[in-house]
């Protein structure tokens, strides 16, 4: 009877700590992740643009390397970094997020300046969304 | 005497073309953003949760008083990485739906003069849509207008189930019927 409780305690216990992980566990890593699509800004745009619900389908919710030119950096009052990929169209960019979860270094960031980055794709609104985003080069 | 009545002609007609042109380019003007914050906050009895989102892409017509808000789910940021995942796969199922978006009008746009420093009490009255249930709202918020850029704020209730947010028997009491979202954006004129 004895060896019966110490084994349902050892397993609660168990459970206890699997719990504990889980509602504690970090973000995920992005900055060590391989990417699962690397394409070019405009490509990006483009495939939003001609058709949204593929482009969600193929796209959303997975780590994107994107290259493209910078049209512009913002920087908003909570501290995010946004940095924007230009397009054909001056409306429509790739907004990448820096990542604020594994913060990292970005250096001088200038207008049309080529830039790699890879980030999780959150969506389209009238730009295409990069979360968690770190530069590759 | 014929130039002359010509010139007074010409002098009025450019008169008129600029003021209309400054008229319209005054009341037509076009305000966006793309880094709106809404936030959200749920209060129950075991847990508080909360989430931000700094991306919000948003667009207001001075003329026409028209006001859309683009919402991508995934945005939120959670500061547990779980209840970032149960949101997105269990509540919002964000991969079937990625967007909550609300089409509106200002109805009191005469009362607001968006060129002139400012606090105004905005009407406004549209379709929000979440989870891909639409349902007719009308509420009021607040433009602040200082030099010549405008900041949206407003705080309103959701009731997850008019939306078609099921809650788990067994979280029930963790995540409250509704929820307090605030909005907080600025705007630049286009």
């Amino acid at each position: 009877m004895k060896k019966v409780l110490i084994i349902l305690l050892v397993v609660a216990v168990g459970i206890s700590c699997v719990g504990y992980y889980m509602w504690n566990k970090p973000h995920a890593n992005v900055s060590n992740a391989e990417p699962e699509f690397k394409v070019g800004s405009q490509e990006l745009i483009t495939a939003f643009e001609t058709n949204e619900q593929e482009a969600n389908a193929k796209y959303v919710g997975k780590l994107i390397e994107v290259r493209g030119k910078i049209s512009q950096v913002d920087q908003t009052e909570d501290g995010s970094v946004n940095i924007l990929l230009e397009s054909e169209n001056p409306m429509s960019t790739v907004m990448c997020q820096l990542d604020a979860v594994e913060k990292q270094e970005h250096g001088t960031l200038s207008v049309g300046q080529a830039i790699t980055l890879k980030g999780l794709c959150s969506g389209y609104t009238t730009d295409v969304v990069l979360d968690r985003c770190h530069i590759v080069k | 005497m014929k130039s002359y009545l010509n010139f007074k002609a010409m002098t009025k007609f450019t008169l008129l073309v600029v003021t209309s042109f400054f008229t319209m380019s005054v009341y037509a003007q076009k305000y966006m953003t793309r880094e709106g914050n809404i936030s959200f906050y749920s209060d129950a009895s075991m847990e508080k949760i909360e989430a931000k989102n700094n991306k919000v892409s948003s667009a207001i017509d001075a003329g026409t008083g028209k006001v859309e808000f683009i919402v991508l789910i995934k945005s939120f940021h959670f500061e547990k990485a779980l209840m970032q995942e149960h949101f997105n796969e269990n509540y919002m199922e964000s991969d079937k739906f990625p967007k909550a978006t609300f089409t509106g009008t200002i109805t009191n746009m005469k009362d607001i003069n968006l060129a002139k420093d400012g606090s105004y009490k905005a009407n406004v009255k549209g379709k929000l849509t979440i989870h891909g249930v639409t349902k007719d709202v009308a509420s009021t918020g607040m433009i602040k207008v200082t030099k010549g850029a405008i900041n949206v704020s407003h705080k309103f209730k959701v009731a997850l189930a008019d939306y078609g947010i099921e809650i788990p028997s067994v979280v029930k009491e963790k995540i409250a019927k509704e929820v307090d979202v605030t909005v907080n954006s600025d705007y630049k004129a286009m």
